[in-house]
């Protein structure tokens, strides 16, 4: 029997879409569910994905990802691979696994509700592989920390972490919640696929499988390339959501959907992948610096598939986002690493002197700004006073990304106007931006994020007790065991630079 | 954008999957015989692209493959990103941009 061509069935299959007749559009698509910005039903129906897959050619290749993934698993599991790693990626892995593994399943949320309040049947029948997708991005990124829980008992925060209030997890939960967990399916497809997937996630799960192959971490880099296999597929459900908004007249829609997620999304990955890259990655193994992955990934390849469809880049982008690109993470990372003992993995300064001279090559002018502070760090811990370099007191968080203000580092290191944050007095509350986009997320918004306390919120609300960083840190989560150190034991610290020959 | 700015659109492939990947670099030279096709080898991915529009047909992978046949489906496993736009048919895959500015 001769077989027919996909083409030949494909449409026939897929578009099960029919006028209702027993019960209103209302009933079957709450606008709660699924805002359709006032654009009618049968509108939907044009939707068409760029990206085509049949159910047999689906399920065909996700067991042979699946396969070949987890057999490089098995057969590296048993070497001694993981503990030869270098303590900086070793933290790297911890961060992302934390981070991500379990909103793979929260996400896997977002693409069911869009498999059943998608407003096209070939949107919902993506939908549902994708949430098929998620569902594997969650099993697999538990799954292999489990199989590191006898080498690194912080593995277990890949499971743990979101279901902490450790201060990074309420970040991410709030951006996550925000683009998927508590989103309605149209604004879904725009916030999660179409900027989320088609921008964000290439950065952590490409820009770190090119250094984890350089560090000789295969059964990472094997992993989450696998991933994105996936996400480079269901992140196309964006694209013909975007052009029947625009086609309806709903392009502003569209471009504040984008500018919102876009703003928030860079702000959490600045933290975890820009560490990654440009502090935890051991130097002889980095291939870019973040700001060269942001670079192509975001700044060209995104913003040219963006701009396809006649939107524009954001009302930021000049005067907020690209000048952030130069000191944004790194005025994270010194928090970070001082504020050590809030996370769950090892920070690593990354700050010895060769790394330094990548540093100032990479982003000229670092060892003038950023450079200053570690000079004080290192003398401290030189001179036997590594508690000089830990905290007593909370840092400022923002409202609206729920990452701790660094704006002082950025105004010290010349990038920002003034050093104070950004101040809302609403409804008896006062509120603190960093930035702002943030401030304008949350004003265009503020219903949608009014419930939302921040860490230093909760403390001054009395949630925390006792109010110490004691307490804080059993809100987090955080045993004595789970606190993050110094990555390698402030060695760093002691590394002497090279002597310049004939001196 | 400035007139220089060079919108490369096009697979990018998996590092572990480096022999599909030569098998796609092959393909995409034959079937964009005009263009200059620039690879990226970034160790957990290889960036294939072509100014523009980058074709990618079943009938070259084939070809490149040694293989009688080649459905474009079995590219996904392999394909963990791409720039550009995507267009697809049972026989090419074709990645575009088209805005001038
Ligand atoms: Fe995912
Ligand atoms: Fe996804
Ligand atoms: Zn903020």
């Amino acid at each position: 029997m001769p077989r027919l061509a996909r083409s030949e069935w494909y449409d026939l299959t897929r578009d099960m879409n029919w006028t209702l007749s027993y019960v209103s559009d209302e009933d079957v698509w709450p606008q709660d569910l699924s805002n359709s910005y006032g654009i009618p039903t049968e509108k939907w129906w044009g939707w068409d994905e760029p990206y085509k897959i049949t159910y047999p050619e689906y399920v065909h290749n996700q067991v042979g990802k699946d396969a070949s993934v987890y057999s490089i698993n098995a057969v590296l599991s048993r070497s001694r691979i993981f503990e030869e790693l270098d303590p900086g990626w070793k933290s790297a892995i911890l961060a992302h696994y934390g981070a991500i593994a379990v909103p793979e399943y929260l996400a896997g949320i977002g693409e069911a509700r869009m498999g059943r309040f998608g407003r096209a049947a070939a949107w919902r029948n993506m939908a549902t592989y994708g949430t098929l997708d998620e569902t594997r991005h969650g099993q697999i990124q538990t799954y292999f920390p489990y199989g590191l829980l006898a080498k690194e008992p912080r593995a277990d925060w890949a499971h743990k972490t979101m279901h902490t209030n450790e201060w990074g997890a309420i970040a991410a939960r709030s951006l996550f919640d925000d683009m998927f967990t508590a989103n309605d399916a149209v604004s879904t497809a725009i916030q999660l696929t179409f900027t989320f997937e088609t921008g964000f996630t290439n950065l952590q799960f490409l820009g770190m499988a090119a250094d984890a192959m350089k560090v000789g971490d295969v059964d990472f880099g094997a992993l989450i390339s696998s991933i994105q296999t996936d996400e480079a597929r269901h992140s196309q459900q964006g694209e013909p959501t975007v052009k029947i908004l625009i086609a309806n007249g709903q392009g502003e829609v569209a471009q504040k959907l984008v500018d919102h997620m876009f703003w928030r999304s860079w702000h959490v990955f600045a933290l975890l992948t820009g560490l990654s890259m440009d502090y935890y990655t051991p130097l002889e193994h980095r291939t870019h610096s973040f700001k060269e992955f942001m670079e192509e990934l975001i700044v060209k390849q995104f913003m040219d598939q963006f701009r396809d469809f006649g939107l524009e880049v954001p009302w930021y982008w000049k005067e907020h986002f690209l000048p952030e690109l130069d000191w944004y993470h790194h005025a994270l990372h010194l928090g970070v690493w001082f504020w050590r003992p809030t996370v769950w993995w090892n920070p690593d300064a990354g700050v010895s002197p060769a790394e330094r001279e990548w540093l100032e090559e990479k982003y000229p002018g670092w060892n003038d700004s950023f450079g200053q502070y570690w000079d004080v760090i290192t003398a401290n811990v030189r001179d036997g006073h590594p508690e000089l370099t830990l905290p007593e007191t909370f840092p400022t968080i923002c409202n609206m990304c729920q990452i701790p203000l660094v704006n002082p580092a950025g105004f010290n290191a010349g990038r920002l106007a003034h050093p104070e944050p950004l101040i809302v007095d609403r409804d008896g509350r006062r509120l603190l931006f960093c930035s702002e986009p943030c401030k304008w997320v949350y004003e265009q918004n503020p219903a949608r994020f009014a419930g939302q306390l921040s860490l230093v919120d909760r403390f001054l609300a009395g949630h925390i007790q006792p109010p110490t960083m004691e307490g804080a840190l059993a809100y987090m989560s955080l045993s004595l065991a789970e606190m993050g150190q110094d990555a390698t034991n402030y060695a760093w610290a002691f590394e002497k630079q090279l002597a310049v020959p004939g001196t | 954008m400035s007139a220089q700015h060079v919108k490369l659109v096009g697979p990018l492939i998996r590092g572990v999957d480096a022999d599909l990947a030569d098998a796609v670099i092959s393909a995409v030279e034959a079937d964009n015989p005009d263009a200059e096709v620039v690879v990226e080898d970034q160790g957990g991915y290889i960036r294939i692209n072509v100014a523009d529009r980058c074709r990618l047909t079943r009938a070259s992978m084939q070809e490149a493959l040694g293989q009688a046949t080649f459905d474009l489906s079995r590219l996904e496993p392999a394909l963990s990103g791409f720039a550009g736009r995507m267009h697809t048919t049972d026989e090419e895959i074709v990645w575009y941009l088209e805005r001038q500015d």
